[in-house]
């Protein structure tokens, strides 16, 4: 009896062809592509946790103008990412993104409002470059818009979140590992775009 | 047993007399109606749009939020005339992402405008997407049937929507991570509207 269970089930298995039921397509296509981007890429994903972490350590009111302002200037990135105006090499200032951010984070340096500010809105219209290069062959331009804006959001909330437990007492050692961690990774890309590591 | 039978008749005698139900009142000419009431509801843009103006009557007081009861259906069926005296519709990269650029922009500032700005921002939005949502309208359409369905999905959505949000948002004793929470859903909302105004004029 089990025998025939089991060749049935392999026969199965054998026949099996992909499900096609969750198409990729329309606006939900869209708007997943959006999601999944920043979270697929280590480069964005670690970037956007640091600026999170390093708004929190900077406290209001950058706390709360990070996320109004950031999606703003990344959607300008984003711009000329879909326009095609090439900007200097795009990856060697993602991947340096994480590394700068993470070695803020860990050495907990507090340059001031103005400096955080311009220093994350450098890194923001890069970021958003590298999106806005996949919008024109997006599912759905609109859904994928939402989709990676909101996305960051979430991954900003990521780090101001673990960044405001860092207040409590003997957090501040996961708060500036997560920054260590965060500058090694961005190391590690920063070098595979120059061509360091292969 | 008695009772059983007695119901027993009484289904057969129902179903006997049964006649055509007449529950999808599209077949009696009122489909007109419904597909302009549903046209905006397949539309994000509308839904987002409709969201951010409720959200940003709400941070004007609610004696501002009450117009837009009024001023958003006027101004939708006004932009739908246009385009029927026009007979063009405008380019999507006008007519949706500029709307959603603007109201996402003015949400984001954290601005709080006055009745005459509100409703100045809603007659040019809501005239945009009055002639985007003329798209829908198929050959041989009841036009009042149409558009006074697009004026009712209007104004039940704005309704709904300004109440919910004045009651959530508008409150002096609001806490603040609330209104800093509509800041940011303001600047996603530009971010989105500025990409697909790039990829608009990019063609």
């Amino acid at each position: 009896m089990n025998i025939r269970w089991g060749a049935c089930a392999l026969i199965a298995t054998l026949l099996a062809l992909p499900a096609s039921a969750h198409e990729q397509a329309g606006l939900i296509g869209g708007l997943a592509s959006g999601i999944l981007h920043p979270l697929t890429g280590l480069d964005h994903l670690v970037a956007m946790v640091a600026v999170g972490l390093w708004g929190a350590e900077l406290g209001a009111p950058a706390l709360w103008l990070l996320p109004i302002i950031f999606p703003l200037v990344m959607a300008f990135g984003g711009v000329l990412g879909v326009m095609g105006v090439p900007l200097p090499v795009p990856e060697v200032f993602v991947a340096g993104s994480g590394l700068v951010l993470g070695l803020a984070v860990a050495l907990r340096w507090n340059p001031g409002l103005r400096i955080a500010a311009g220093l994350v809105a450098i890194f923001a219209v890069f970021h958003g470059h590298a999106h806005g290069m996949e919008l024109p062959r997006a599912a759905n331009p609109l859904g994928y818009g939402v989709g990676f804006v909101s996305s960051t959001g979430v991954l900003h909330l990521c780090g101001i979140g673990i960044g405001m437990l860092a207040s409590r007492p003997g957090w501040q050692v996961v708060y500036r590992g997560s920054g260590g961690l965060i500058a090694v990774i961005g190391a590690y890309f920063l070098m595979r775009a120059l061509g360091v590591l292969l | 047993m008695k009772r059983q039978a007695w119901t027993a008749s009484a289904a057969t005698v129902g179903l006997l007399l049964s006649l055509n139900a007449e529950a999808h009142i599209v077949s009696v000419r009122l489909g007109d109606f419904f597909m302009g009431a549903l046209h905006p509801m397949t539309d994000p843009i509308d839904w987002f749009v409709w969201l951010g103006l409720a959200l940003l009557g709400a941070r004007s007081g609610r004696e501002a939020a009450r117009w837009l009861v009024v001023a958003v259906p006027l101004a939708l069926a006004i932009g739908l005339w246009i385009v029927l005296l026009s007979g063009r519709l405008p380019p999507a990269f006008i007519s949706d992402a500029l709307p959603l650029l603007a109201v996402g922009l003015l949400l984001a500032s954290g601005y709080r405008l006055r009745t005459i700005g509100l409703l100045g921002v809603v007659a040019g939005l809501m005239v945009l997407r009055g002639a985007a949502n003329a798209a829908g309208l198929r050959l041989g359409a009841d036009l009042p049937l149409y558009v006074g369905g697009l004026m009712s999905a209007g104004y039940v959505a704005m309704t709904l929507l300004a109440a919910l949000t004045a009651r959530g948002i508008a409150d002096e004793a609001t806490v603040a991570w609330r209104r800093i929470g509509v800041r940011v859903l303001g600047s996603w909302l530009a971010a989105a509207g500025l990409m697909l105004f790039a990829l608009g004029l990019r063609g």
